[in-house]
């Protein structure tokens, strides 16, 4: 009766409003219109079958929906727990006589139904292209059962976050960087064989490449979605059992009293002193930069700080253990133009990742020598999207969480300059999200130094990463204004994000260079890097190293500087209409 | 000359420092004010009374610039709601009734983040610091995480962070509000200390036995209405005419509610504990001439004295609608 009654209360809060279901199909229109524009890119050439059209419909929507249910499922969970025990109403729910079971299964199973909707919405599209063929119903079954695997992993994590914390930003953070790990982690090491379709990425990445090690009949699906079904179920008992012994307890707070008796000395990374800004003659530092170097998120930065040393350090382990495969396996073993897919072919997770983008050109002719095996590029990338993650968590929840303490109500009566307040809160969350960079730089100079990097790309790395932080943050603090709450800031900053990083794919990407420079590293890294590789050992070190990247690195630098500053400017100007929409 | 000049003339005069003028705020089809028009003098301690869901809230908010009206004005220090947002922001110093400080810094970096807020140089900074430190009694706590304390702690440092920048008009709301006892006595006793200074407050509280000792003026607010704006004094002596007398006396109690309730000018005759309470119709002489008829009938008059009017008295007769 007791879940019942959770379930009912939480379907009925869920009850679709008219702006939800304004939402939901502006979701299923855009899965229709990127159908659509990828249908109508493949036949207008007039050399593709209808077959391989619907083919790479499918591929395309396949990706962005896995992408999208790993990145709504933690947001939709990680706050659950924490919003009630915030609003003091856990006590209440146990003294009603529910069970922790009802509470955390009453909370995550409409939560679950709300993910799988957002999954099946594009069913009925997919079927129409299933029609088209060049895809089996088995694939489209194993395509689907790998997004469940990962909603289901992300969900039930975040769940479990939600139990252990009393923030509702750290949880929702920490099940990102769950869901992160789970994605990633077992393709970091490629020795695992059959053990790397563990990572729900690379499974997805051998179903869709028709060139991948999948059989047809081989139900490798199965894997990552019986490995999150049990890690699932493990999260979800752990959160019952845990739920009662952490109503009051907070797991952050014991690790963070841990942390703090043991970490002296990374304040003094902190710049607390010299962010000045000037004010009827006489120089203050700016309030806001303070507020956000010393808040607690960015009290969070240094154990992440310490964590992404730690990370910096495994990898470069990783690097030296890995060595044979990284520098025994040459460019003259695997050429290139016999990689079968248009492009380079090179992805993330290894070969033929992701598809070819449509705009990409022929394959270039097989390299002399230098680098190819990924590995590094890959650890590169994953470390640049776990920074954009941070920074995108970080910025959007800034000014919503002031909304809700109310702590916004009280600054707005007071004489602060819109400026101030935007810029400082800006300045304060990109120098803490600087501290990143060190560990980054490290790494992709010692990939450089020992040869299995590009240096024009540890360059690339170096110069960009700043410019990406710079828009992200940016993006995450102009959503975070005009959000009521804080996990609808992160939510929607995430998917503008996802979006922007996911346009990539797309023809009209190199519009978005200056609003993000992401997809230029991804041209980088994916699909240039062999063409770069060729120019290592070559004669053509100037083009390749010191102008041509570099050149192009700087321009695309100063038109996100440009860009930024006109987002935070227009932040300034329509500052006290956004910051008052939701005091009323 | 438009409406904000006419004001500020007549702020010259009359030494108004908030006004209102048929203000009115509307949420979807919830009236939260509806014409509202008050006035508060430099100097006074206006207690805003009423129950939950009568504007209170909203109305300090309109005040603070936090909430824009639907209709009407509203002046503070003679600037316009509306238009003035940032000159009033130098004047007043609002506290909310939720308290909205950063749970995650020391109660000194709170401070002084709030004193770089309004400007204030550094070494006037450490030196109001300390003064608001010593006054709210923070001292002790000054260097513990504002998360670690209690609701009350909570509430004076958002005390504290109010007088920073010494305004000239403190908005309170809900001030007192999980206070102790002893530190209620010490809120009050600092607004007397600042009324004094010259500083207007306008403060809204449940408690009224404790608003009505430092009040010297209030308005009662109910379903959006001000039923009444006026001193504390005028409100008392408008309810003191429906006062009740307790009138002690010896013999037969009933025979004397008898005598009494043959008076015209007694209105309600009820039997204490060896007591009588009467209620007299309006009128000058009821409670003398009522003692003289008892003694005339051999009824010897120990006590005759009107009960304590309180501003619990006031609201419960204002909002029942006994006084007008």
């Amino acid at each position: 009766m007791a879940l019942n009654a959770m379930i009912l209360k939480e379907v009925q809060e869920r009850a679709p409003t008219r702006r939800v279901a304004l939402l939901r199909s502006a979701y299923v229109l855009a899965l229709y219109g990127a159908a659509f524009v990828v249908f109508t890119g493949g036949q207008s050439g007039g050399g593709e079958s209808l077959g391989q059209t619907g083919r790479k419909v499918f591929i395309y929507l396949s990706y962005l929906q896995f992408f999208l249910a790993a990145a709504l499922s933690p947001a939709l969970t990680a706050n659950t727990i924490t919003k009630e025990k915030l609003a003091g109403t856990l006590g209440i729910l146990f003294l009603s006589g529910m069970k922790s079971a009802d509470i955390v299964l009453g909370k995550l199973l409409p939560r679950l139904v709300d993910l799988s909707t957002a999954i099946l919405a594009s069913l009925p599209l997919v079927l129409v292209y299933l029609l088209f063929g060049g895809v089996s119903t088995a694939e489209y079954v194993q395509v689907y059962l790998v997004m469940t695997a990962v909603a289901l992993f992300s969900a039930s994590a975040g769940m479990f976050f939600s139990v252990v914390l009393r923030n509702g930003g750290t949880a929702i953070i920490l099940s990102y960087v769950a869901t992160a790990v789970y994605l990633f982690f077992p393709s970091v090491f490629p020795k695992m064989g059959e053990l790397l379709y563990l990572s729900p990425v690379y499974c997805l990445d051998q179903l869709l490449d028709p060139a991948g090690t999948v059989k047809p009949g081989a139900h490798v699906a199965l894997i990552p979605l019986a490995s999150a079904a049990a890690m699932s179920v493990a999260f979800v008992s752990l959160a019952i059992a845990g739920l009662q012994r952490f109503a009051e307890a907070d797991l952050g707070g014991m690790i963070r009293t841990l942390f703090e008796k043991t970490d002296p000395f990374i304040d003094r990374f902190l710049p607390k002193k010299g962010i000045f800004f000037q004010s009827e003659g006489r120089k203050y530092i700016n309030p806001f930069t303070w507020r956000e170097l010393n808040a607690k998120p960015l009290a969070k930065f240094r154990y992440l700080f310490l964590m992404m040393l730690a990370y910096a350090a495994a990898l470069i382990v990783c690097d030296i253990v890995f060595r044979e495969e990284l520098t025994g396996r040459p460019p003259k073993a695997t050429p290139v133009a016999a990689q079968p897919s248009r492009g380079s072919g090179m992805g993330p997770m290894g070969p033929n990742t992701a598809p070819a983008p449509p705009w990409a050109p022929a394959p270039a002719p097989a390299p002399v020598s230098g680098p190819t095996t990924g590995f590094p590029e890959t650890y590169v990338f994953v470390q640049i999207v776990f920074l954009v993650m941070i920074a995108t968590v970080l910025g959007a929840g800034t000014i919503a969480a002031e909304r809700e303490s109310h702590a916004l109500d009280v600054l707005l009566t007071t004489p602060m300059f819109p400026q101030s307040y935007v810029n400082g809160k800006f300045l304060g969350l990109f120098f803490g999200c600087m501290l990143f960079l060190v560990p980054l730089a490290l790494h992709v100079l010692f990939a450089a130094a020992a040869g299995w990097l590009h240096w024009a790309l540890a360059g690339a790395v170096i110069l960009l990463t700043p410019a990406i932080l710079a828009c992200n943050i940016a993006h995450a603090l102009y959503v975070s204004l005009s959000a009521p709450n804080t996990v609808r800031a992160v939510i929607l900053a995430i998917l503008l994000n996802c979006v922007i990083f996911i346009a990539v794919l797309f023809p009209w990407c190199f519009i978005l260079i200056p609003i993000d420079p992401i997809p230029f590293l991804w041209f980088l890294f994916f699909d240039k890097r062999d063409m770069l590789a060729s120019a290592t050992g070559g004669s053509n070190m100037l083009f390749g190293v010191v102008l041509g990247v570099p050149i192009l690195g700087f321009i695309i630098f100063c038109a996100n500087a440009f860009y930024v500053t006109a987002v935070l400017g227009n932040m300034v100007d329509n500052f006290q209409k956004r910051a008052r929409r939701h005091l009323e | 000359m438009d409406a904000e000049q006419e004001y500020l003339v007549g702020v010259a005069d009359r030494a108004s420092v908030i006004r209102t003028v048929n203000l009115t705020k509307v949420y979807g089809s919830t009236v939260a004010l509806s014409d509202v028009s008050l006035e508060i003098k430099k100097g006074d301690i206006y207690g805003l009374i009423g129950p939950n869901g009568a504007g209170k809230t909203t109305l300090i908010r309109i005040l603070a610039t936090l909430t824009r009206p639907t209709r009407g004005a509203a002046y503070v220090c003679g600037h316009s709601v509306e238009s003035k947002g940032r000159a009033i922001a130098w004047k007043i110093g609002y506290m909310p009734d939720q308290t909205g400080v950063y749970a995650d810094v020391l109660v000194s970096d709170y401070l002084e983040f709030f004193a770089v807020l309004y400007h204030l140089p550094e070494e006037t900074r450490r030196k109001t610091i300390a003064y608001v430190v010593q006054v709210c009694g923070l001292r002790e706590l000054l260097v513990a995480q504002i998360r670690t304390l209690s609701k009350g702690q909570q509430q004076r440092l958002e005390f504290a962070r109010v007088l920073l920048h010494d305004p000239d008009v403190l908005l309170l709301d809900e001030p007192a509000s999980g206070l102790d006892p002893g530190a209620r006595i010490e809120l009050l006793q600092l607004l007397k200390v600042l009324q004094q200074d010259g500083k207007t407050i306008l403060i809204s509280s449940h408690i009224l036995a404790e608003l009505g000792k430092v009040s010297n003026a209030i308005g009662v607010l109910e379903k959006g209405k001000l039923l009444y704006s006026g001193s504390v004094r005028e409100a008392v002596e408008r309810v003191a005419k429906n006062a009740v007398w307790r009138v002690r006396t010896e013999g037969d109690l009933e025979k004397a509610k008898a005598i009494l309730e043959a008076d015209p000018r007694v209105a309600q005759v009820l039997v204490g504990d060896r007591q009588l309470k009467v209620k007299f119709h309006p009128g000058p002489e009821g409670p003398s001439a009522v003692a003289e008829r008892l003694v005339a009938e051999k009824y010897p008059i120990l006590e005759l004295a009107r009960e304590e009017i309180d501003l619990e008295d006031v609201f419960l007769q204002i909002t029942s609608g006994i006084v007008s």
